[in-house]
C-alpha cells in the first residue's frame, strides 16, 4: 500500500472521530426530562405574561381568577394600551396620538422616531382616503421640518409622498405602505413604546423561550444526537436518527 | 427523592393510573417540611422557597472564601490571620523566591461568570504582584503564568503570562491603591481581568479542569488583600453578566419560529389545565385581533385529548381551589368513579389530606381530628405516605398553623397540586389516551423540560461549565427586576 493511501485512510479515520457524536437514546433522554423540575406557578406566570403583553385583557382577568396568578402589570393599563393600538390599526392615527398623550405625554416627547412614524402613518391614511391637498399640506408643514433633523426620516417622507405620483398605487414601488402590514408595524411600535414607558418589557417571554429551545437543541446537536422537538405546535419528541 | 424512579415503574393498568397520583405526591414532597429542612442544611440559610430553587444549583458548588494556608510557598508569603491578605516577608530574598497563594477552593463553574478581586495595599519595592488562575498542584514558588496551565496578569509590566516565561501585551501596569480583578466567563470560555472596575483584556481559557483564584507577591513590603465577594466588588459584575446574557439573547432572537406558535401553546395550556373561562375569553379576544389569528390545529388528536371533559375539569378545579373538597369528591364519584375506586391510591390520599387541611383552615379542629383518625391510618400503614401524613397531622399542634413549618399546606399552591392531580386523572379517563403519562404535562411543560434538559446536557459536554436553565430567573429578569 502506498503512503498516499495510508495518509488518506488516516485522514478519514480522524474525520470520523471528529464527527462522531454521542448518541443519547430516547429512554435515557426521557429519564433526564423527568428529572427536570418545572414549577406550575412559573408556567402560570409565563402564560399571564403572554396574555398581558399581547393585550388580552379579559383573558388575563379570567386567568387571574382561575389560576390565582397575579398579572405583572395593572390590568387597567392594558385597556388603554389596546385602545391606542386598535386606533392605529383602524387608521385613526390622530385619535391614537391623542390617546397616547392622555396616557403619558412623555412617550411621544422622548420618542422622535415613534412620533415621526405616527405622523407618517397619518399621511398614509390621508393619501389612502384621497385627500391629496390635505396630504401635501401636512407633509410640507408637519413632516418636512422633522426630516431636516434626521436623514432617515427624510428618506421615509420622500418614499411616502411618492405614493401621490402613481395612479395605480397597488402596483407601484412604494405600494406596500398602503398595506395593512404598515398599520400593524406602526401599531406594534406604539404598543412597545407604551409598555416600555410602564417599565414593562415590550415583548412577551414565551416566544423568546421557544427560540431559546431551538437554539439550545442546535447547540447540543453539535455534540450529541438526541430526541428533539421540531414541531412546536405538538411538542412531540422525535426519535434520534440512527 | 428520585421522581424518575416512581415514574418508570411497571406498566400494569392500575400502576400507570397511580403514576399520575404519585407524580403529584412528588410535587408536594418538593415543598414538604423534610425537603425544606434538607435544603436548609445544605445551604445554611432559610430563604424563601423561590430563592432556594433558583440558587440551589449555584449553591451546591462551594465558593472560594479565603486563602489556602495549608499549602504554602515555604516562607515566601505570609497570609494574614483573616486569611484574606498576603504580604511578602521583610527580608531580602532571592529573585526566584515568589510567594504564591491559592484560594481555598477552585472557582465554581456551573454559572455564567466567576470573579474575584484584589486590592494592592502596598506595591513594595518592585511591585511584582500578580493575579491569576492556577490548576491544583501548582508550584507555589512560581508566578502564575510562568508554568503551563496557569494564567497571570502581572502588576509590574501589565503583561499577561500564560504558560511561558514571556508575557504578552495585555493591560496597564498596576500598583499601590489599585483594585485588580480576575474572572472566568464560562459562556465565551475566556478569562478576563479588570483594573479599578474596567475590563482591561480577555484571554482564551484553554485549561478544561478546575482553576484556583491565585495571587502572588514577589518583592519586599508587598501587601495585597483579597475579596472573594464578601464585600461589594469595585467592578460591576451584575452589569457584566447582564451584558453577556444580552449577547446570547440577541443571537437567539435572530432565530425564527412559526408566527402563531406561542398562541397555540398558550391555548393548549389553558385546555390542558381546564382553565375554560380563560380559554373562551382568549378565543373571543384573539378573533378580534388584527390580523385575526388563524391557528390551524394540525394535530386533531392532541386537541381532542385536552378538550376532553373541559367543563367538568374546570368545575372540579374551582371546587378544589375554593376548598370544597367534599363536593369535589361527590362530583368525582358521580362522573369518574374509576378514579376513586382504589381507596388507598395516591389521588385519594391527596384529596383526603386536602379535606383535612381545609377543616384545619376553618378552625374545625375536632372535626379534623375525627377525619384524620378515620382516613389517615390506612395511608400511614402503607408507608409510602408517612412523611406527608406527619406534615398534615402537625397542623394540629399550632395555634397559628400558617406560621409554622407546615404552614405551606395552607397555601394556594397546595390546593393547586390537588387540583392539577385531579385534572390529570380526569384526562387519563379518556379512552383515547394510550399512556397516562401523556396527561401529566402540557405542551408548554414538555417544551420547557426539553429546553432545560438541553442546557444540562450541553453543560455536561462542556466539562460541567456554564449556566443551567432557570425559568424563574428569566421570569424575574424583566425591566422591573
Amino acid at each position: 500500500m502506498s503512503l498516499f493511501w495510508i495518509v488518506i485512510r488516516e485522514l478519514a479515520e480522524i474525520e470520523a472521530m471528529a464527527t462522531s457524536k454521542k448518541v443519547i437514546t430516547r429512554e435515557e433522554w426521557e429519564k433526564r426530562l423527568n428529572d427536570v423540575k418545572i414549577r406550575k406557578e412559573d408556567m402560570n406566570k409565563l402564560v399571564m405574561n403572554f396574555l398581558v403583553t399581547e393585550g388580552y385583557v379579559e383573558a388575563a382577568e379570567k386567568f387571574r381568577k382561575e389560576s390565582g396568578t397575579d398579572p405583572d402589570i395593572d390590568l387597567a393599563t392594558i385597556t388603554d394600551r389596546m385602545a391606542v393600538k386598535k386606533a392605529v390599526q383602524a387608521g385613526n392615527v390622530e385619535d391614537a396620538i391623542e390617546k397616547v398623550n392622555d396616557l403619558n405625554p412623555e412617550i411621544l416627547d422622548t420618542n422622535p422616531q415613534l412620533f415621526f412614524h405616527l405622523q407618517q402613518q397619518r399621511l398614509i391614511e390621508l393619501i389612502r382616503n384621497g385627500k391629496i391637498e390635505e396630504a401635501l399640506e401636512f407633509a410640507q408643514e408637519e413632516l418636512a421640518p422633522r426630516g431636516e433633523e434626521n436623514q432617515s426620516f427624510l428618506e421615509e417622507l420622500e418614499k411616502t409622498v411618492a405614493l401621490l405620483a402613481f395612479e395605480d398605487v397597488s402596483n407601484c414601488p412604494v405600494g406596500e405602505l398602503l398595506d395593512v402590514s404598515q398599520r400593524l408595524k406602526t401599531a406594534s411600535e406604539v404598543n412597545a413604546a407604551i409598555l416600555t414607558s410602564q417599565s414593562h418589557e415590550k415583548d412577551p417571554k414565551l416566544p423568546s423561550l421557544l427560540k431559546m429551545l431551538i437554539w439550545a437543541q442546535n447547540q447540543l446537536g453539535e455534540k450529541a444526537v438526541f430526541p428533539r422537538i421540531t414541531d412546536l405546535s405538538t411538542a412531540k419528541l422525535e426519535d434520534p436518527p440512527v | 427523592m428520585d421522581s424518575s424512579l416512581t415514574l418508570s415503574l411497571s406498566h400494569t393498568n392500575s400502576d400507570t393510573h397511580d403514576l399520575i397520583g404519585t407524580y403529584f405526591l412528588e410535587q408536594w414532597r418538593l415543598k414538604s417540611k423534610a425537603a425544606v429542612r434538607k435544603s436548609e442544611s445544605v445551604m445554611g440559610v432559610s430563604e424563601n422557597q423561590y430563592l432556594m430553587e433558583i440558587d440551589s444549583e449555584e449553591c451546591e458548588e462551594e465558593l472560594p472564601t479565603e486563602l489556602d494556608t495549608l499549602h504554602s510557598s515555604g516562607g515566601f508569603s505570609i497570609v494574614g490571620s483573616d486569611k484574606l491578605s498576603v504580604r511578602y516577608p521583610n527580608a531580602h530574598l532571592h529573585g526566584h523566591d515568589v510567594g504564591v497563594v491559592q484560594a481555598n477552593r477552585p472557582a465554581p463553574c456551573k454559572r455564567l461568570v466567576y470573579y474575584f478581586e484584589i486590592f494592592v495595599e502596598n506595591a513594595g519595592t518592585k511591585g511584582q504582584i500578580a493575579i491569576g488562575f492556577t490548576t491544583p498542584g501548582f508550584k507555589l514558588r512560581r508566578q502564575p503564568g510562568w508554568e503551563s496551565n496557569s494564567y497571570g496578569y502581572h502588576g509590574d509590566d501589565g503583561l499577561l503570562y500564560r504558560g511561558q516565561g514571556k508575557g504578552e501585551a495585555f493591560g496597564p501596569a498596576y500598583s499601590t491603591g489599585d483594585t485588580v480583578g480576575g474572572g472566568i466567563n464560562y459562556a465565551s470560555q475566556e478569562l478576563f481581568f479588570t483594573k479599578n472596575g474596567t475590563v482591561v483584556g480577555t484571554v482564551f481559557k484553554d485549561v478544561k479542569g478546575p482553576l484556583f483564584p491565585t495571587v502572588a507577591v514577589h518583592s519586599q513590603h508587598e501587601v495585597v488583600t483579597v475579596n472573594f465577594g464578601k464585600r461589594p466588588f469595585v467592578f460591576d459584575l451584575k452589569a457584566y453578566e447582564a451584558q453577556e446574557r444580552a449577547k446570547q439573547h440577541s443571537t437567539i432572537e435572530k432565530l425564527s419560529i412559526p408566527q402563531n406558535a406561542s398562541y397555540g401553546i398558550v391555548r393548549a395550556y389553558l385546555q390542558h389545565y381546564g382553565y375554560e373561562d380563560t380559554l373562551k375569553t382568549f378565543d373571543v379576544e384573539s378573533r378580534s385581533t388584527l390580523p385575526p389569528i388563524s391557528f390551524v390545529q394540525e394535530n386533531g388528536f392532541a386537541e381532542d385529548v385536552s378538550v376532553y371533559s373541559l367543563n367538568q375539569r374546570k368545575v372540579l378545579r374551582q371546587l378544589i381551589r375554593s376548598g370544597q373538597i367534599g363536593d369535589a369528591f361527590g362530583k368525582l364519584r358521580e362522573l369518574y368513579p374509576q378514579i376513586l375506586q382504589d381507596g388507598t391510591s395516591a389521588i385519594c390520599f391527596l384529596l383526603h389530606c386536602q379535606n383535612f387541611i381545609e377543616l384545619v383552615r376553618v378552625g374545625k379542629l375536632e372535626e379534623a381530628v375525627l377525619y384524620g383518625r378515620t382516613e389517615f391510618e390506612k395511608f400511614y400503614k402503607l408507608g409510602d405516605y408517612d412523611d406527608l401524613v406527619k406534615d398534615c397531622a402537625a397542623l394540629l399542634a399550632y395555634e397559628q398553623p400558617q406560621k409554622s413549618s407546615v404552614g405551606y399546606l395552607l397555601g394556594d399552591s397546595q390546593r393547586d397540586i390537588v387540583a392539577d392531580a385531579v385534572n390529570a386523572m380526569v384526562l387519563s379517563t379518556n379512552p383515547s389516551v394510550k399512556d397516562s403519562r401523556e396527561c401529566l404535562h402540557s405542551r408548554l411543560d414538555r417544551l420547557l423540560r426539553q429546553l432545560s434538559a438541553c442546557f444540562l446536557a450541553k453543560r455536561t459536554f462542556n466539562g460541567d461549565q456554564g449556566e443551567g436553565f432557570h425559568l424563574h430567573r428569566i421570569l424575574n429578569s424583566g425591566m422591573k427586576g
